[in-house]
């Protein structure tokens, strides 16, 4: 009888064991030689960090030049001020857009990493939340829709952190300074050519939001990103009258809004929210080019790459050595994914300090830390607020002027900030 | 109204030349080149990266040799496997397709590709409406080499092999028509056309073509299914049909976009090539298919 008892006590244990096991990631932890507690992806003196990103797919080009600033953030702390006394190596894993293979990446690399410093595209980030919820992997998101915030709408979000202003903030904030430039006035028609899906969506709430609020006359269009020219979407826009177009759709599609507003000639603002501005429409061979020049705004968190702002001219530096010395891939592209990928890691970078300071590395500890971080300053983005992650980490953003002759293919032209903007709800 | 009559005009004869390429491929070697796309923008690209040294001129020039050699080369590719199945040669381009794309997206990143092509951004005023210097041309260039390829089919030895050929290959073959050649011809004619059309493509107003721009080559599969496969003249008029149709339903996108959609439009070409199949399976001009059972 007590043989029995004492099985089935064991039997107990191991399921419970097992159990607990499988509940987080969290489990496990020891503490290193310095009293900091630590779990998953310390060996030694290193400390790795996942990259799960898009590097021979549609969007590889911006993928590698997003790692790109990655490794300069990684490669600075691993010459200088090391993080937690540990090297910093990245896992780099590329899925080529596929949603499967991001998933298999992100289970490969998953025992052996803390946490990742890129999750590139929107598909792979809405397949990836619950796993990153499951393993407690705090995740840097390379997006700003307002769909990768936490809420309780998206409670698998609560790993994932955005870089910079959401879309919809962002469009407000770049309504409301073309307001203030006099370009809009309360009451006018304005018009959003925006890519179905959530990229577009998403900002559409931006407009919608300021719109309803000056009582603006918004003529929305969705585009698919294949059309041939945008001609005859433009002809709704010039019945409707429209003062300022806004556009939130691949860089190509602003591309041919503006060739469509040149042979219209509708001489008006364009504000391109930032995934639809890229500096190749600023290109020497681009009959737009100077169209886009004089008449295009982008609203944005980044700063453009190369822009004489302190940190931007120390990472482009950066990046030209790098190419030189092989730390980066030498398919990398000088431009503002850069820029990003190094604001990327530069929260993430600044969350592992604060979880080191407090003792405790493991991934519920910097989860913890990330959430501490009110004001993350990167340098080449708006700066960061983390203390609430189901908000926009800014309600500032950067207004930046094409100019096909400076580095990064733009100007930084102010940095704005609305009421209406701060009210909002994501 | 003139407006949209040119729009349709000037798109017609873009998706005409895109669909002569398919059909001349087809008719010389009975597969659909489905890595028509990738063969457009591999000479597009190459004519952007020439362009700026050589000039436009010498760099199309150029740019077409190289779609048309890499056509030839897909022909070679195809020709080699073992079966001689159609079909399954067919389903060969789909693979190289992805070959030559996923390696165009390696090499154009996100860039823009321009061909730096000499009607730039000039409209012409026409009837009170803006009209682009640059679709002018296409009109002009697609209806001068559809006049030359029709010359060719009609006038020449090579036209009256390739017809031969399309009619039946074994015994045109008994009667000394290297298919082989006549195979290499096709290939060459598609690939130059291919490179024709997507220089129109990125022209303004479109605005230049990125790596995901070999989708657009596809835009012309209403029109060969439309026109027929194997018809030349089909292709002609199925380009016709989908351009002026899709310039038409453009035109009516104010009126139409808050029942259907603002992309409504681009699927235009697939529902008049759906009303042609129910009607004509083969086409309006396509030869009908005969099996003795």
């Amino acid at each position: 009888m007590v043989k029995r008892s004492m099985q089935w006590g064991i039997a107990a244990a191991a399921v419970s064991v097992a159990l607990t096991g499988c509940a987080g990631g969290a489990s496990g932890s020891t503490a290193n030689a310095d009293g900091v507690k630590i779990d998953y992806g310390v060996k030694d003196k290193e400390l790795t960090i996942g990259v799960v990103s898009d590097l021979s797919g549609p969007f590889s080009a911006q993928g590698q030049s997003m790692v790109a600033g990655n490794q300069i953030y990684f490669n600075e702390r691993n010459t200088g001020d090391k993080i937690c006394g540990y090297t910093v190596k990245l896992d780099v894993q590329d899925h080529g857009y596929d949603v499967q293979k991001a998933q298999t990446a992100f289970n490969g690399m998953e025992p052996k990493v803390l946490a990742v410093t890129q999750l590139l595209g929107s598909p792979q980030i809405g397949a990836l939340a619950p796993a990153m919820t499951n393993s407690e992997t705090t995740t840097i998101l390379s997006g700003w829709s307002s769909a990768g915030l936490a809420s309780a709408d998206q409670p698998n979000n609560a790993y994932y952190a955005v870089v910079g202003t959401t879309l919809p903030v962002a469009v407000i904030d770049g309504l409301s300074y073309l307001a203030q430039q006099g370009a809009i006035k309360d009451g006018n028609p304005i018009g959003h050519i925006h890519l179905t899906g959530d990229m577009g969506d998403n900002a559409l709430k931006g407009s919608k939001a300021y719109a309803k609020k000056h009582n603006l006359k918004l003529t929305d269009i969705e585009v698919t990103g294949q059309e041939v020219d945008l001609t005859s979407q433009l002809a709704k826009l010039k019945r409707a009258g429209v003062k300022a177009v806004l556009v939130t759709a691949p860089p190509k599609t602003t591309g041919q809004l503006a060739a469509a507003m040149q042979a219209a000639r509708m001489d008006l603002p364009i504000l391109a929210s930032a995934p639809a501005y890229s500096p190749t429409l600023v290109d020497a061979s681009s009959p737009t080019k100077d169209f886009i020049e004089r008449h295009l705004l982008a609203t944005t968190p980044l700063v453009p790459f190369g822009d004489d702002t302190e940190t931007s001219a120390k990472v482009a530096k950066e990046f030209d050595e790098g190419k030189k010395s092989g730390l980066i891939a030498g398919s990398a592209v000088a431009n503002q994914e850069v820029n990003y990928g190094y604001a990327m890691s530069v929260v993430l970078g600044d969350a592992l300090d604060a979880a080191c300071k407090a003792g405790d590395l493991t991934r519920a500890g910097l989860h913890k830390a990330l959430g501490t971080l009110d004001h993350v300053t990167t340098g080449v983005t708006v700066d960061l607020d983390y203390t609430d992650r189901s908000r926009t980490p800014s309600t500032k953003a950067y207004i930046v002027k094409p100019d096909g002759s400076a580095v990064g293919g733009g100007k930084l032209v102010t940095e704005v900030s609305s009421d209406e903007a701060t009210t909002f709800q994501d | 109204m003139l407006e949209t009559l040119l729009q349709g005009l000037s798109s017609s004869s873009i998706y005409a030349v895109l669909a002569l390429g398919f059909v001349v491929i087809y008719k010389g070697t009975k597969v659909v080149n489905l890595a028509h796309g990738s063969v457009m923008l591999l000479g597009v690209y190459v004519i952007s990266l020439l362009a700026p040294r050589l000039g436009f001129w010498p760099g199309a020039v150029i740019g077409i040799l190289v779609g048309a050699a890499g056509a030839v080369v897909i022909q070679f590719m195809t020709n080699a496997v073992r079966s001689k199945d159609h079909l399954v040669m067919t389903i060969m381009t789909i693979g190289i397709n992805v070959m030559i794309a996923a390696e165009l997206t390696h090499e154009i990143g996100d860039a823009t590709v321009f061909t730096g092509d000499p009607w730039g951004n000039r409209s012409l005023s026409i009837g009170g409406s803006s009209f682009p210097v640059s679709r002018l041309m296409a009109l002009i260039v697609g209806s001068v080499l559809i006049g030359v390829i029709f010359a060719i089919f009609r006038f020449t030895q090579f036209g009256v092999k390739l017809r031969a050929s399309a009619v039946d290959a074994e015994t045109s073959s008994l009667l000394g028509i290297s298919q082989r050649s006549v195979s290499i011809w096709s290939w060459v004619i598609g690939g130059g056309l291919a490179t024709v059309g997507g220089i129109f493509l990125a022209a303004f107003p479109a605005n230049g073509l990125d790596s995901g721009s070999a989708t657009l080559a596809m835009s012309a599969i209403p029109a060969i299914i439309i026109g027929g496969m194997d018809s030349a003249g089909g292709a002609v008029l199925g380009g016709l049909i989908v351009g002026c149709g899709e310039a038409v339903a453009r035109r009516l996108i104010p009126e139409l976009a808050p029942v259907l959609g603002d992309s409504f439009a681009s699927v235009v070409p697939f529902i008049l090539m759906l009303a042609v199949l129910l009607v004509r399976p083969s086409g309006l001009f396509g030869s009908k298919v005969v099996q003795r059972v």
